[in-house]
């Protein structure tokens, strides 16, 4: 069976697929990639299904080679990559021989995605090989990669590459607000809490991770009755905010349920336009209705979904 | 069957939170659980993520799916004039050893209420928990159903790292912790059984709804059951 060696593990490197589906009820968050959009861009390069494992990886790409055989990958979300001595353009579907080390290097954002001809091979548990962190379950041995991990590849569909073709732009905004729909918890907190939330500038706190961002900025505290509320189900995207008033953005690994009030919930591709946030940077919010929220994702996933049948289609 | 009046909230774009704790026939998360396992019976349900807790129901749905079409799978299920064959909450037996290291807070619990150790072991061994959600981690349940008299609000300092299998009392809540996590509340017992195995589908043996039931164990029965940490023998199911 053919497989990649990670020579450099990279930032933070880890196997997701689309997700895990029909376990949250237990407390198994969802998992998946944080920015679908490149995850689906990277996988279509190679004429991988959007249901086939790539490696999501935070702020360094890593290092790796296929010792036995010929590889065919993609990247989405770098500019360029080093195949052996020789620097190519990223946004490509790409081939490195035998032995001949792949140097992702830097990012362009805070996440990109390798995808493989064929998908990662690893154990399906529970439906997926999502890595799941708080689980320590699925992707490779249920932990980020390391120097030397062996990781299997799927033998490739037996149809050809789709079109050695070139991603639209992947540069992500990290310019203007988040959408979000606010609600539903807004009873939680004094009326002028939605106001000052939606007016003010929110920084990154180091306190965060794949299950939250935590942020800092002017606190928006949420009435003593709040505390006394029982727990509920919370989704990627929820933001919650404690007694102090500093909200957290749930992300894809979160806490399946919570206990504090929710503000405000982000549109799921705003989440991927989130994860690659500069941690430097500040962000702020805007609000649209529930109609126009559901229109402005549709449409971000209908394109998003037309590209990936087009490149396919043209196979 | 009674008519469910359930409010629900649209959560950011493909998700709505359904509350049920304002439907005049609300009891006890029962309704919950009844429009939970009917939906999980409807094949437009199936690429769905949902948690139930308390008096919620919290669904994530495809972008492709329509809201229309969410609601009236959800209608039907709340509507449903007869539940057909919703089967009963199930009653797990789940051992315990209330003694020494395994459970390091049971004395301050103990003291805390003026009671003796023991009498802490006989008040929470004896009733029949609900469990009222599943969360903070892969497994770990919320109980209702502790004697108000154990209630004990959460440690000051969360521990960093809790042994799996640790039996818990949090404020007027019991649980259990299936993994190894940090946690807060105190720790009086625990099982010597794995509750959380990728081999078992699903991974874990009860759910919301479900009935748990702690029997108190000696130090030997439990050094003997750590043996067989996966056996799931002990789930006497009534």
């Amino acid at each position: 069976m053919s497989f990649i060696e990670i020579v450099k593990p990279g930032g933070l490197s880890h196997i997701q697929d689309r997700g895990r589906t029909g376990f949250e009820y237990l407390g198994l968050s969802r998992c998946g990639p944080l920015d679908f959009r490149l995850f689906a861009m990277a996988q279509t390069l190679v004429g991988n299904s959007l249901d086939d494992a790539a490696i999501e990886m935070t702020y360094q790409g890593l290092d790796f080679l296929s010792p036995h055989d010929p590889v065919i990958f993609s990247v989405a979300g770098v500019q360029d990559i080093r195949i052996g001595s020789c620097i190519h353009p990223a946004r490509t579907t790409l081939e490195a021989g035998p032995g001949q080390r792949v140097s992702i290097g830097r990012l362009t954002g805070q996440r990109a995605y390798l995808a493989v001809r064929g998908g990662f091979d690893t154990p399906r548990v529970l439906g997926s090989r999502s890595t799941d962190f708080t689980a320590g379950i699925g992707g490779w041995q249920g932990r980020s990669l390391r120097a030397g991990d062996e990781i299997p590849v799927k033998a490739p569909p037996p149809h050809r590459i789709p079109a050695f073709d070139m991603l639209p732009d992947d540069t992500p905004d990290c310019d203007s607000p988040l959408h979000v729909v606010v609600g539903p918890d807004t009873g939680e907190f004094p009326p002028e809490a939605v106001n000052t939330f939606l007016k003010a500038e929110y920084a990154f706190t180091s306190a965060s991770n794949l299950m939250g961002i935590r942020l800092s900025g002017p606190p928006i505290k949420p009435r003593d009755e709040a505390a006394s509320k029982v727990s509920r189900g919370m989704v990627p995207g929820s933001i919650q905010v404690p007694p102090d008033g500093q909200p957290i953005i749930l992300l894809n690994q979160r806490g399946t349920i919570g206990g504090y009030p929710v503000v405000a919930t982000l549109l799921s591709p705003e989440l991927w336009r989130l994860a690659q946030w500069p941690s430097s940077k500040k962000l702020s919010f805007v609000a649209l209705s529930p109609a126009k929220a559901q229109a402005y994702s549709h449409g971000i996933y209908r394109r998003l979904m037309a590209w990936c049948e087009g490149v396919v289609g043209q196979s | 069957m009674t008519q469910v009046a359930i409010s629900w909230y649209i959560l950011g774009d493909f998700n709505i939170r359904l509350d049920f704790s304002k439907a005049p026939e609300y009891e006890n998360g029962d309704s919950v659980y009844r429009v939970f396992e009917q939906l999980r019976e409807d094949n437009r349900t199936s690429s769905w993520h949902m948690v139930p807790a308390y008096q919620t129901l919290t669904i994530s749905y495809p972008w492709n799916q329509s809201l229309q079409e969410v609601l009236s799978a959800v209608n039907e299920s709340v509507s449903a004039q007869n539940m057909p064959k919703m089967p009963p909450s199930r009653r797990f037996e789940i051992p315990v050893c209330y003694q020494g290291d395994l459970g390091p807070d049971l004395p301050f619990v103990a003291r805390e209420h003026l009671m003796s150790p023991d009498e802490v072991i006989r008040l929470h061994s004896q009733p029949e928990y609900r469990i009222e959600a599943i969360g903070f981690s892969p497994g770990f349940p919320y109980l209702s159903g502790l004697p108000r008299e154990l209630a004990t609000a959460r440690r000051n300092t969360p521990r960093t790292r809790v042994p799996a299998g640790s039996v818990a009392i949090g404020g007027l809540q019991s649980g259990v912790y299936p993994l190894s996590t940090p946690g807060g509340w105190h720790l009086i017992g625990r099982t010597p059984f794995i509750l959380f195995n990728t081999a078992n589908t699903p991974p874990i043996p009860y759910q919301f709804g479900d009935r748990l039931h702690f029997s108190p164990i000696s130090r030997d029965e439990y050094e003997e059951l750590l043996q067989h940490p996966y056996s799931t023998d002990f789930w006497k199911r009534t």
